[in-house]
């Protein structure tokens, strides 16, 4: 039969906790903020493509409106305008947007 | 009764994007991540600090994971790297801390007079030696785990460990 050994006691008697609720809290807290930060920038840069494409198709855009003349123009805006009353109709009074951005994952 | 996950079910849960599963992780690997920082690290703060950057390390890397049901050397090996980054830094520290750390209440510190002496004893080691030890005879890990979480060579395991526990035997007055 083996002998113990000498030492295990002494390890034994110096462990951690084997949960404790306040530190994986505070990891799934440092997860939240890590993932947080990387959406907004990935979301950000985003953005920023969609303007820059929006200011590199503006003048196609204005010239397409001229050509389509004041008649055309004020039709579209009254879609525009009954779109927007659409769909915020439907926001208050189910509160879901029908458009949602998609979630992010890169991890 | 249902049997809990394995580590690759939970790797691959959190993968998809579950926190739930993630915290599992975070459950199960804990006691023996913060066990064996706190043997390497002065305070049991520091070390709790570290282990927290290593979970959240595992979360960031974990898509690199390629063997899933490794999971636990994964982290180990994860703990120790953060834990040879930042001696460095904790040694710098350590001086302007001193006197703060000396004024707090006993939480932190070991409750038993083993662990005391056991600490004592572990800080006179290198600190290559100390996480040998502590994987090896701390954790139960065979030597060629212990080698591959430490990336060292088996033979440096092999011989840390022996060393180590001879002096430590030394230091707490017991036979090796």
């Amino acid at each position: 039969m083996s002998q113990p050994d000498p030492l295990a006691d002494f390890f034994a008697a110096d462990t951690a906790p084997a949960v404790d609720r306040g530190f994986r809290m505070a990891v799934m807290e440092k997860v939240a903020a890590r993932r947080l930060r990387v959406e907004l920038v990935l979301r950000s840069l985003a953005t920023l493509l969609l303007l820059l494409g929006v200011a590199l198709v503006s003048p196609v855009l204005q010239r397409f409106a001229q050509l389509l003349g004041q008649d055309l123009s004020q039709v579209l805006l009254v879609m525009l305008v009954a779109g927007t009353v659409a769909y915020l109709g439907h926001f208050w009074l189910t509160r879901q947007p029908i458009l949602r951005l998609p979630r992010l994952r890169f991890f | 009764m249902s049997s809990p996950p394995t580590d690759a079910a939970l790797v691959a849960a959190a993968r998809s994007g579950s926190d739930a599963a993630f915290a599992r992780i975070v459950d199960r690997y804990q006691g023996p991540i913060r066990t064996f920082l706190r043997r390497l690290c002065p305070y049991d703060s520091d070390a709790d600090d570290l282990a927290q950057e290593t979970f959240l390390a595992g979360w960031t890397e974990l898509r690199g994971l390629r063997e899933p049901a490794r999971l636990k050397s994964w982290l180990f090996s994860i703990a120790w790297r953060k834990a040879k980054g930042e001696a460095r830094t904790m040694a710098r520290d350590r001086q302007r801390d001193h006197d703060w750390q000396d004024m707090r209440p006993d939480c932190e510190t070991p409750q038993t007079e083993h662990a005391i002496a056991l600490h004592q004893a572990l800080a006179q080691l290198p600190p290559d030696q100390r996480a040998a030890v502590s994987l090896c005879l701390g954790e139960g890990w065979t030597h060629a785990d212990a080698a591959g979480v430490l990336d060292m060579p088996l033979g440096t395991v092999k011989s840390h460990v022996l060393r180590g526990r001879t002096r430590l035997a030394e230091l707490l007055g017991v036979d090796s």
